[in-house]
């Protein structure tokens, strides 16, 4: 019984940084229709500078350099989207999804170019201490995760969905052209959409790599398991991404806990997204979407 | 016939340096060489999928991983070489059903999704499994191909080489028929195509086969290449990257654009470390300067250029495509109606002008 | 019984909103049948519930003779309806060849492997094909055409390329949403003369189109549509004649000579 608590405990873990990510992929979806591959990579060059530059060089103290790894997380998505992604939109869903590709390509071979191919320990604004109860514990830290991640989510479900500002995202999602003329800002809804999901790229690569230190490429294949529970709410829905991710979290822990076979979560989660595809597939789907795609 | 000739005259070249190359290079560079030729065949099955049918992959070093292992298998079982590429090619074929079919109602992306996670399924876990792996290749040795020896690197280029323009020829075919016009059609409008009884599902599906037939087929080469049971992360999600951008880079929609491609960046990884730069880091830069630049890769960016050159030499000639109705029948309307229009004296020897001004009796 | 094509019933919602309700609808063979209204009145619409592109909430239809309302739109057009779009949908792509080539499709006389092994067939059903594309090309006045990307064209040509490939598959009941428009006077004038011309008796036409000069001079008989419903239907005198068409349509959006 414990065994199962302790791994559901670890599921819900991992399923709050899938969450994370998830949360940025349709959050920067819901603005550009761009599902971005180059998440991953973002959140792991921010945190990078979070450990070498903002603690190691310049010895700032760790909330702060914490807070100036979301900055840089921010500017990188702002630089992303104005420089590579934005200029290329209209081009399709190919090229926005070739650009993402080439990205990704970009700053995780960056990430060893500039600080060397080591798995550095990352340290959080949490300690590690652990809370016991019910003969299992939780740390301090993936406690934090889990209030980070109810605190973003909560807080852009109620942006995107209940004020302007999310109507104006569909808007400038729908037809960029048009929102402009009925005079919104859309370069600066844009700008600040992507800011977000940079900042919250870096927020799960701290989260995330400070648990695991793993290779520079590990939260890519994070990403994979993010994107799977995007798919569940069609890249359009944070709750269903946010309970996609928990429950890819958790099977995925409770999988590689019983099975004890390493990498069969992998299986898992793909198995599990040829269902869900499955069961779409079933539902209602529209044809004529040649006009309106673009 | 002489345009014709002209335009056969790169490829013309392209094959004679191919076949030349092993003979007048050093045995240390006709490894790169088979390299190159199997980084055509998988840029080419992604030139099929994703140029044509515009289905995007992010999983097809799985594909090739299955053709290494699959095809290590079965030519430790003694099967003749050239019926391992048969057997692997089918099975991949049969493979990618399972990804394509649950993906087929759902536009854009999911396909891509899909292709992502089973590449991770597939580099986590169904590369490690034993009856996959546990083949040591260098147990197997080189095996002959109908008769012809591949020990050495030269002979097994020049295998992999014939079966690259047996490939070539057969997507050429297809892009001159039915099928292949299907293909674009399906990713140029769906809805069109359906319109004119195009079934979509099996349009695309047919298309994802093919792809992962000849992606396999690769992988068989590679394996033979190798003589060695290589890692499962060689054929994993940042491989699958890698192998999009080679006919991202070539040129997506046409076969000459995967040769390019391909043969880039088989040669480019003893190049980059020579100058010490790594090589998904130049990758990634190409793939992001080749899309800026909106054109269809490098072979693109050369057709631009060398018809910008050419409008340059013969005065900008590009003629503009004017109505359907014939101009007596405007005429007698009483509207003036070329049917072409040239913004600039007629050039000298262009075809396009010769038929426009023989069928419709001048040009204006 | 080639080219007839009836609906009865016809019902379609969206999300509460009903765009076509209980719409009767009947095309004998060899006619030339107009469909009319204003903006809004549920003519696309119709076309999609007809054609499959959208599964209606109730009603029927039949196509020569067989009851299609189950049938995948693809499977309708190997069965004799071809439809155009109501913003051109073309290979954009493709060649104007490329694109007529592919109205073949459904009578194309070779698989996919034969293509790719370039067999006799292969090239005898290419051969076919492309034969069979130039006589079409040669009727609408594209032939000189033939070899420019269909991308680049004006407007109304396009309009006329898509006509041809839907021509060029040979349809028993050929549905044409707005073929007109986009065009100047001219081509739309030689677009309503080539329309009666090509029209040799073997298939039928359903036209939507906002020219309505053109409709009453093309069309044997006319349906006009208003909210989603039928409000008159007959002959072009008929429907000139008719006072609640007057009031509905005419008098308030078109001038009508």
């Amino acid at each position: 019984m414990s065994q199962l608590l302790n791994y559901v405990v670890a599921g819900l873990s991992i399923g709050a940084i899938y969450a994370l990510m998830s949360i940025g992929v349709v959050v920067i979806y819901r603005i550009s229709r761009v599902v971005n591959l180059a998440h991953g990579a973002m959140g792991i060059f921010a945190t990078f500078v979070f450990h070498y530059e903002l603690v190691g060089r310049l010895g700032l103290p760790v909330p702060v350099a914490f807070v100036g790894a979301l900055g840089v997380g921010a500017a990188l998505g702002v630089f992303v989207e104005r420089a590579l992604v934005g200029p290329v939109r209209r081009d399709g869903i190919l090229a926005t999804l070739v650009m993402t590709v080439g990205i990704l390509l970009v700053l995780t071979e960056l990430t060893v170019q500039f600080w060397g191919p080591d798995q550095p320990v990352i340290r959080s604004i949490f300690s590690d201490r652990t809370i016991r109860f019910a003969g299992t514990g939780v740390t301090v830290h993936q406690l934090g995760t889990a209030v980070f991640v109810a605190a973003l989510g909560a807080g852009l479900y109620v942006l995107l969905n209940r004020t302007r500002y999310g109507r104006a995202i569909e808007a400038i999602a729908m037809d960029p052209g048009a929102a402009r003329i009925v005079g919104l800002p859309v370069r600066r809804i844009t700008t600040v959409t992507w800011a977000i999901g940079g900042a919250s790229a870096a927020l799960a690569g701290m989260l995330y790599i400070h648990l695991n230190t793993l290779e520079q490429f590990s939260l890519t294949f994070v990403l994979i398991s993010s994107l799977v529970a995007a798919v569940l709410g069609g890249f359009n829905s944070l709750p269903l991404a946010v309970a996609g991710s928990l429950a890819v979290g958790v099977s995925f822990s409770l999988a590689q806990g019983y099975l004890n076979d390493p990498g069969i979560g992998d299986l898992i989660v793909f198995a599990a997204l040829l269902v869900v595809l499955l069961v779409f597939r079933s539902g209602k789907t529209t044809a004529l979407d040649t006009v309106s795609e673009f | 016939m002489k345009a014709r000739l002209r335009s056969r005259l790169p490829v013309l070249a392209a094959g004679l340096v191919a076949v030349a190359f092993p003979f007048v290079t050093s045995p240390g560079k006709h490894f790169y060489a088979v390299l190159a030729v199997i980084y055509s065949l998988v840029a080419l099955s992604l030139v099929v999928l994703t140029g044509w049918t515009g289905q995007i992959s992010l999983g097809h070093a799985a594909f090739l991983g299955l053709g290494v292992y699959a095809g290590q298998r079965f030519l430790h079982a003694g099967v003749p070489f050239p019926v391992v590429l048969v057997i692997v090619g089918l099975a991949s074929a049969a493979l990618s059903l399972v990804l394509a079919v649950p993906s087929l109602r759902l536009r854009g992306v999911y396909l891509a999704i899909v292709t992502l996670a089973f590449g991770a399924a597939c580099e986590r876990y169904i590369f490690k499994l034993g009856f996959l792996r546990g083949q040591l290749a260098s147990t197997v040795g080189r095996p002959s191909f109908f008769g012809i020896s591949t020990a050495s690197d030269r002979n097994l280029y020049l295998v992999a080489l014939a079966v690259l323009v047996v490939a070539l020829a057969a997507v050429a075919n297809l892009r001159r028929s039915d099928l292949g016009r299907v293909f674009l059609a399906v990713r140029d409008a769906e809805d069109a195509a359906t319109a004119l009884g195009v079934n979509l599902a099996r349009s695309k599906v047919t298309a994802f086969a093919i792809s992962a037939a000849m992606a396999a087929t690769a992988g068989v080469f590679y394996a033979v290449l190798f003589q060695a049971t290589p890692a499962p992360s060689q054929f994993g999600v940042l491989q699958s990257l890698f192998l999009l951008a080679l006919p991202v880079v070539g040129g997506l929609e046409n076969p000459a654009g995967a040769v390019v491609g391909g043969t880039l960046f088989a040669f480019a990884q003893p190049v980059c470390n020579a100058f010490g730069l790594r090589l998904f880091l130049v990758t990634g830069l190409l793939v992001i300067f080749v899309v800026l630049s909106r054109s269809d890769g490098l072979t693109g960016l050369v057709r631009r250029f060398v018809k910008g050159f050419g409008d340059a030499v013969h005065g900008e000639a590009r003629a503009r495509y004017g109505s359907f109705v014939p101009e007596s029948a405007a005429a007698s309307n009483g509207a003036p109606h070329p049917r072409v229009r040239l913004d600039a004296p007629l050039p000298a020897g262009s075809c396009l002008v010769v038929r426009l001004a023989a069928s419709s009796g001048g040009v204006s | 019984m080639s080219g007839s094509l009836s609906a009865c019933g016809l019902t379609t919602r969206f999300a509460g909103v009903v765009a076509l309700h209980e719409v009767d609808l009947e095309v004998r063979p060899g006619e030339i049948v107009g469909l009319i209204g204003p903006n809004g009145a549920g003519k696309t619409t119709c076309f999609n519930s007809l054609t499959g592109f959208i599964t209606p909430n109730e009603g029927t239809v039949v196509l020569n003779g067989e009851d299609v309302t189950r049938i995948p739109p693809a499977e309708r057009a190997r069965r004799g309806m071809v439809r155009t779009f109501q913003q051109v949908v073309l290979f954009k792509h493709l060649s104007v060849r490329e694109n007529l080539l592919l109205g073949r499709h459904i009578h194309y006389g070779a698989n996919g492997l034969q293509g790719v092994l370039r067999t006799r067939r292969a090239r005898a059903a290419e051969r076919g094909a492309e034969e069979h594309v130039e006589a079409i090309a040669e009727r609408c006045g594209l032939s000189p055409l033939l070899d420019a990307p269909a991308g680049d064209l004006p407007y109304g040509t396009q309009r006329m390329v898509e006509v041809a490939r839907a021509l060029a598959a040979e349809p028993s009941v050929l549905l044409l949403d707005e073929p007109g428009a986009g065009m100047d006077p001219t081509e739309s004038d030689y677009f309503g003369d080539l329309l009666l011309r090509i029209h040799d008796g073997n298939h039928s036409v359903v036209l939507i189109e906002h020219d309505v000069p053109m409709v009453l001079r093309v069309c044997d008989r006319i349906y006009v549509l208003q909210f989603g419903k039928l409000i008159a239907q007959g002959t072009p005198d008929e429907i000139r004649a008719n006072a609640a068409v007057r009031e509905a349509y005419f008098g308030s959006t078109v001038e009508v000579a």
